[in-house]
């Protein structure tokens, strides 16, 4: 039988995936900072799920750790960028 | 439902709990799927952000939802420690998602909205030159 959880993952892993190339190939910034954070919430529920079917919580501390850092360098760049333009 | 303790046994939560959560998961990943779509479907910035930030949002709540409906199920049966860190790290793992997502959505919104006023702001002196010029 096919694990929940796994299968979750798996899904939200991929549409993490493609959200991440819509952030590479799009050529406006403001798309790119939103894509990029839907992305680290994509990524971080799929390795939510991912702990559960692994039994491996460490995968989660990890992601807390990962969105720390990427959210606070989209934030930052976002926020450099506007002031940047004002 | 899966999820395997120490000794590498299967643990299952009771049936009604796991008919909520497969529930909540299947709405997790529809309503990701949903914020994509948003995202490559939708005209302008702002659009594509609201869509695509809420229906994020949706389905970070319905995961986490599912994840702390395990937790506590587990945690309610076997009272082992494990599911209680589990329940105290998806809390503290959403509360970065939705206050990152927010920080970001109130940047852009802005941003956008700033953009929109400023467009509005030409419109109308294009206007008022075009009528003094008509007078």
């Amino acid at each position: 039988m096919i694990d929940t959880w796994l299968l979750s993952a798996g899904i939200l892993g991929l549409l993490a995936l493609g959200m991440l190339l819509r952030a590479a190939r799009t050529p406006s910034p403001d798309d790119r900072s939103v894509a990029a954070v839907v992305a680290v919430a994509l990524a971080s529920m799929a390795a939510l799920t991912l702990s559960i079917a692994w039994n491996a919580i460490i995968v989660t501390d990890l992601f807390i750790f990962l969105d720390i850092c990427c959210l606070g360098i989209a934030i930052w760049q976002a926020k450099t960028r506007g002031a940047g333009a004002a | 439902m899966a999820g395997k303790n120490k000794g590498g046994r299967c643990r299952m939560s009771s049936f009604s709990a796991d008919v909520v959560i497969w529930f909540l998961l299947a709405a997790g990943i529809v309503f990701a799927g949903v914020g994509i779509m948003g995202l490559l479907i939708f005209p302008d910035t702002r659009s594509r952000m609201f869509t695509a930030f809420r229906a994020t949002a949706i389905s970070l709540g319905a995961v986490c939802l599912a994840v702390l409906m395990y937790g506590y199920t587990l945690f309610t049966e076997s009272g082992d420690s494990v599911y209680l860190g589990l329940i105290f790290r998806t809390l503290f793992l959403a509360f970065i998602l939705f206050a990152g997502m927010g920080a970001m959505y109130g940047i852009i919104r802005e941003r956008t909205g700033r953009g929109i006023a400023e467009g509005r702001g030409r419109v109308q002196e294009e206007d008022l030159k075009n009528g003094e010029e008509a007078n």
